[in-house]
């Protein structure tokens, strides 16, 4: 018997596995596997739990890295660039379904969201040397915010006018990845994409998932925790990418109706969806849109939950995000639930 | 004669039975420990809790702060200073990220109590 569980906690040692491709790197342990890499301008990682949990995370990192090949703006050859390049292009899947989804999204938000900002993202510069363009060159940034014409999977754009996949792409990759799982039985995993998190299932042990929802005012700080299963939580806000200029502070979320860095006292919106792309793309749409929009959006068309970080120190949450949430202890913010009963 | 054998066989398979189970404990449960990585690549192994004084490491000319218990990106040369912005990890579900180096700087072998950060 000693014989036996020695052997079994020395094999349990031995079975550790790795791999490493590029700047990704899985390593695997029993049933469960850790995956870390960089691509689409983020840091991703990911936990899986499964018999084949080692080959299932080594799949997820090769599928990242195609879906970035076909994502990459600065890629000659990715269906962004061809698309934005040629103004025609037949496109795969999951470029429709990011256009698709937007659509939608950029229809019930009036505008608010729209996939055609790449020209006016290019003039702020973001991602190179930002800067406040000239209001001239704004006005012609937005006139290129324009529908997409698609027809079965052909799409054309209007000359000028080019795609941004910044609040969509991630979202698309984190729900691939979490139906992959699915599909291969995996009743348990968790994917964060530079902090777009979706999860599979529960943990293992069969509770909830903890997600934290970051403070936007204080690194190092969290506003509190949802336990979730089976949903994506994507949180979009003006702290991580900004700059300043003259005093005034910039965020990299643009208004594709005015062509400024959005300035409307919302800090940060958090969006809890079965759906990562939905998830993504709606957390964009409502810093966009303003608190009050944001809500009327919400009862409008529901489907989701969301946090709301407002500049007057004040979180609102809708009923759902609440019954899921657990605030932090020492939280220096006011707390609404919106239309509790 | 064949009996005491047997007992001093399962003796020994016992004794390093446990010893190999105190071994493997013991690794799994170390302090905070943090991680350093460079493209993808192990480069430092910090027990947070056996520091003494805090120091600094230059990682590809950024500087990581280590402290007793806790380390952050102090400076950095990289455009954006995410990194730096970031403040001090609390755990494995909050890395230091520094994209454009690819730097990665993690806690391990502790739990934050949460299994992931919405950011």
């Amino acid at each position: 018997m000693f014989a036996v569980l020695l052997i079994i906690m020395v094999s349990g040692c031995a079975n550790e596995k790795t791999w490493t491709s590029g700047s990704a790197s899985v390593s695997a342990k029993g049933e469960k596997a850790d995956a870390a890499l960089f691509a689409m301008d983020t840091y991703m990682s990911l936990t899986v739990y499964s018999d084949d949990a080692y080959d299932l995370a080594i799949n997820a990192c090769e599928r990242i890295f195609e879906l970035e090949k076909l994502f990459d703006p600065d890629l000659p050859e990715s269906e962004v660039s061809r698309l934005n390049v040629s103004g025609e292009f037949t496109v795969g899947r999951e470029l429709k379904e990011q256009i698709e989804t937007a659509a939608l999204v950029k229809e019930r938000s009036e505008g608010a969201f729209d996939l055609t900002v790449g020209a006016l993202v290019e003039l702020w510069g973001f991602g190179d040397v930002p800067k406040v363009p000239s209001n001239e060159d704004i006005h012609k940034a937005i006139s290129l915010c324009t529908d997409i014409a698609i027809d079965g999977s052909a799409v054309s754009l209007p000359e000028g006018t080019k795609i941004n996949l910044g609040a969509s792409a991630k979202g698309y990759t984190s729900n691939e990845l979490s139906e992959f799982f699915k599909s291969a039985g995996v009743k348990s995993a968790l994917v964060s994409l530079g902090g777009n998190v979706q999860v599979v299932g529960t943990k293992p042990d069969g509770n909830l998932w903890r997600v934290a929802v970051q403070d936007p005012r204080n690194e190092n700080a969290g506003l509190g925790v949802l336990s979730i299963k089976d949903c994506a939580v994507v949180t979009s806000g003006d702290y991580q990418r900004y700059f300043i200029e003259e005093g005034v502070r910039y965020c990299h979320i643009l208004d594709p109706r005015t062509g400024m860095s959005v300035n409307n006292g919302v800090c940060a919106v958090t969006v809890m969806c079965d759906n990562g792309l939905m998830a993504d793309c709606l957390s964009t749409a409502m810093m966009v849109l303003g608190k009050e929009k944001a809500l009327e959006y919400w009862e409008t068309w529901g489907g989701y939950e969301m946090l709301i970080v407002t500049s007057d120190n004040t979180v609102t949450m809708t009923p759902g995000f609440a019954a899921s949430f657990e605030p932090d202890e020492n939280l220096e913010y006011s707390v609404e639930i919106f239309n509790e009963e | 004669m064949k009996n005491k054998t047997l007992v001093i066989i399962f003796l020994v398979i016992l004794i390093a039975g446990v010893c190999a189970y105190i071994i493997f404990q013991t690794g799994n449960k170390a302090d905070a420990e943090a991680v350093i990585t460079l493209k993808g690549e192990v480069i430092h192994r910090i027990s947070l809790s056996d520091v003494k004084e805090s120091y600094t490491i230059d990682v590809e000319g950024s500087t990581v702060l280590v402290e007793k218990g806790r380390i952050c990106m102090l400076e950095a040369d990289c455009p954006d200073r995410l990194c730096v912005k970031s403040g001090y990890t609390s755990g494995p579900s909050k890395p230091i990220v520094c994209l454009p180096k690819q730097i990665v700087i993690n806690i391990t072998s502790a739990s934050d109590g949460v299994d992931a950060v919405a950011r």
